[in-house]
């Protein structure tokens, strides 16, 4: 009866098991109690207790006295889903594409440069990231949690093959359901108040429906001839939303937002706990991660919000600098924090479509700016 | 802790080209999202003056 106990063997030989699994009770707490990002942080957590548990089946284990070794579901699931093809974040665009209006953007073009200027915490991280001594691709991997985008974390930590895939990915999927009390205490200290009442006037041009529907085609055909290694992010994402404006797949837009996008979800969440095995995981890395991670949501808020005041300085009709925060990719909840202060500030001050317009246009330009990481890292490492 | 100056050099290069080619690629979107909503703007409806007085 031996064989009961090696369980118990495995717990008492590597501690750090325990470690992940209060880490998963974390998340799966999280998940539940304070409604961050459930559907990942939940499948997240409960894969992190069960490849964590002492000789796990849902991990390839040799089996004594077979040739061949019993193949484990997760670690199946992130071979073939992530680290082989990156199937699954890349899948989740088409779902994401789908789901974008982007009709506030493309009537109010100006807001794409927020977008734009958003990013700028992904290369301060990395920045910082280095300083603390990691490597290139480590640090790269780690600034792009900047980008405050899941999909585009996971799969640009994974091309890169960093050794932190499964940390970046829990900052991620926690800094953005942490937006609203990000963002607020990161515009505060770059903006006045006065700036942050300065109103909007929303005077929207009408989107013809031919320019819905060229924009995809043409937003992937630009994003590939200047970044090539963004064309599987941003043809992915707008693969989707073509599928949305096209007009004749009503029903394909309606799976690709609903249940494909779900499936992949849950698919995403539970194959990533993979890379949060014990001897992954527990590590003071892990610590200095979670920080960067935060730098990068900060420094992202903080270039949107100086960018505007950059440009206040030269145009007559000033732009309200927390727009400039609006341009991460979190989506919606960074337009809603904005248009919350905004009112909080004066309550008659409804800047919500410019910061939607901005927010969506914070999702293009993370997935590029993931893109030209991919592209230029590799390089730089040759 | 010291701080590997050729490492850092290269994450301020990234930094550099990494915002310029966002920067380019937005604003090549930019204008060209700004051409096709001037080339697809429907005419404006010809107001009917009722002359009828």
């Amino acid at each position: 009866m031996d064989f009961l106990l090696d369980g118990i063997r495995g717990l008492i030989a590597d501690p750090r098991l325990l470690v992940m699994w209060a880490v998963g009770g974390l998340l799966i707490y999280l998940a539940i109690k304070k409604d961050f990002e459930p559907a990942l942080l939940l499948p997240m957590g409960f894969g992190a207790i069960l490849v964590n548990l002492p000789n796990s089946g849902v991990l390839t284990q040799a089996v004594s006295g077979l040739d061949t070794p019993a193949v484990g579901i997760i670690q199946w699931l992130f071979e073939v889903g992530i680290e082989i093809s990156e199937a699954f974040p890349l899948l989740l665009f088409i779902g994401i594409g789908a789901m974008i209006d982007f009709g506030p953007l493309l009537s109010n073009p100006k807001m794409f440069f927020f977008g734009a200027a958003a990013q700028f915490g992904i290369f301060f991280a990395i920045v910082m990231a280095a300083l603390l001594g990691f490597p290139l691709k480590d640090a790269a991997s780690i600034g792009i949690i900047g980008a405050a985008d899941g999909p585009t974390s996971i799969l640009v930590s994974q091309v890169l093959k960093s050794n932190y895939i499964g940390p970046i990915a829990v900052a991620a999927y926690s800094y953005m359901a942490l937006v609203p009390i990000i963002q607020p205490f990161a515009i505060r200290l770059v903006t006045t108040k006065k700036e942050r009442q300065i109103r909007m006037p929303y005077n929207a041009a009408s989107v013809s429906k031919t320019t819905r529907i060229l924009f995809p085609i043409l937003v992937s055909i630009v994003a590939g001839l200047v970044a090539p290694a963004s064309v599987s992010l941003v043809g992915c994402l707008m693969f989707g939303n073509l599928i949305r404006e096209c007009g004749c797949l009503e029903r394909l837009s309606e799976t690709a937002q609903k249940e494909f996008a779900n499936i992949i979800t849950l698919l995403l969440g539970i194959t990533i706990s993979f890379s949060m095995k014990a001897d992954m995981f527990v590590k003071k890395e892990t610590l200095l991660i979670m920080c960067l991670g935060l730098v990068a949501f900060v420094f992202d808020t903080i270039g949107g919000c100086l960018f505007a005041k950059v440009l206040n300085l030269f145009l007559k009709n000033k732009i309200n600098p927390m727009i400039g925060a609006a341009g991460i990719s979190a989506f919606p909840m960074s337009a809603r924090v904005v248009q919350k202060m905004a009112l909080k500030e004066d309550n008659q001050n409804h800047l919500l479509m410019h910061a939607v317009g901005a927010n969506v246009s914070g999702q293009i330009a993370s997935v590029i700016a993931g893109g030209i990481i991919l592209g230029l890292v590799p390089t730089m490492l040759g | 802790m010291t701080v590997d100056m050729n490492l850092l050099m290269q994450t301020l290069k990234l930094m550099g080209q990494g915002m310029l080619g966002i920067f380019v690629v937005i604003f090549v979107i930019f204008l060209i999202v700004t051409a096709l909503t001037r080339l697809t703007a429907g005419k404006k409806p010809k107001v009917e003056i009722d002359d009828q007085e």
